[in-house]
């Protein structure tokens, strides 16, 4: 008995362990995903609480996890990195409306970070945990590279990301419609500003300008939003 | 080969955006640096987006199963956030209505302005 614990103790060091554990987990995240087709069912949120789940019940150590988990992770830079071909596909669209693009960008992007300090502030939430939530409104990688440079905990801003995603692909539809807002332009720069990935998801089934327009501002919004960060 | 080149190319990408990182005298994220980079590269033609295409899909398509890892050490964290746990929902979804409508009617308010300098004040609301 002491020697097979011994044993699942190396074997579940093995970086092997957390890159299949974290394949399974997403793959039943999709497959939920497809069969509600709700976007609260989100792949990545359904993944990342099964594995929580699964390591506080087996109380397998986060360490051992990590082992695997940090190569999936490396992964993250390079997926950044081609964030410039999905921009670059959609070259001709941003020339055309680069001013009205890049004007709503950067006031959504100043209101972004502006409210979030001013509520945090409001509810008095700590420093650490501001510059957590500061960058949630941006595409996930930036999000946590902002966040770490601000201080803050990235793994936590993956969370708040995601749930601003969901709740943006519920929101924005809803706010197009009370608004009035009858420009697809400004409908798909609007989404992609506040809701990233996830929003533009919906911004697709919106339209096509819509969608073009939401994954333009992804980027765009991204990029400013770590330069406002720099004057933080 | 292919895309063995085409990973080799997006990782030496990322090496540039590391070393630029530590030299740079402010603190600024390495692979928004590569990202930079690779705009540049693309829009001034010296590199082709089929030459990169395969990888860069495959990294785009499959992008969310990447923060995976990095989500789960959320249960680190979870003593510290989980009495603001309420707020922080609050807040999310007040700054989430505030940002796309800020950006929604700046796009809006633009796109106005210039149709009524290109038509000498005739706007029609839509492009």
């Amino acid at each position: 008995m002491e020697d097979f614990k011994e044993f699942m103790e190396t074997m579940l060091q093995s970086p092997m362990f957390g890159i299949l554990l974290s394949l399974l987990a997403f793959g039943i995240g999709v497959f939920c995903n497809r069969v509600f087709k709700s976007p609260i069912v989100n792949p990545l949120l359904v993944g990342i609480s099964l594995v929580i789940i699964f390591l506080s019940v087996t109380k397998i150590p986060l360490e051992y996890y990590e082992t695997g988990g940090d190569i999936i992770s490396l992964f993250l830079a390079p997926a950044t990195t081609v964030l410039a071909y999905s921009i670059y596909r959609q070259i001709a669209l941003l020339k055309k409306y680069f001013l009205p693009v890049c004007l709503g960008c950067l006031v959504g992007s100043c209101v972004s970070v502006a409210s979030v300090i001013g509520l945090c502030r409001l509810f008095h939430v700590e420093e650490k945990l501001t510059a957590t939530m500061i960058p949630k409104s941006v595409t996930t990688p930036i999000a946590m590279e902002v966040s770490r440079s601000l201080g803050g905990m990235p793994s936590v801003t993956v969370a708040a990301v995601v749930v601003t995603g969901i709740l943006g692909a519920i929101l924005c539809p809803v706010l197009i419609r009370v608004f009035k807002i009858k420009n697809p332009i400004a409908a798909g720069v609007g989404i992609g500003t506040s809701s990233h990935a996830m929003g533009t998801s919906k911004a697709v089934e919106l339209g096509e300008i819509e969608g073009a327009m939401s994954g333009i501002s992804i980027g765009v919004a991204g990029i400013l939003t770590v330069l406002i960060s720099m004057f933080l | 080969m292919k895309i063995l080149w085409q990973l080799c190319f997006l990782f030496a990408l990322c090496f540039i955006g590391d070393i630029a990182s530590f030299l740079l005298p402010f603190p600024f994220p390495s692979s928004v640096i590569s990202l930079l980079i690779l705009l540049l590269l693309l829009c001034t033609r010296v590199v082709k987006p089929e030459q990169i295409r395969e990888s860069s899909e495959f990294l785009l398509k499959n992008m969310a199963f990447l923060f995976l890892p990095a989500g789960v050490q959320v249960m680190e964290q979870f003593s510290v956030i989980q009495s603001q746990i309420p707020v922080l929902l609050f807040i999310v979804a007040v700054t989430l209505v505030l940002t796309f409508l800020a950006s929604a009617f700046t796009v809006t308010i633009v796109i106005r302005w210039m149709e009524k300098r290109e038509k000498g004040g005739k706007p029609d609301g839509r492009l």
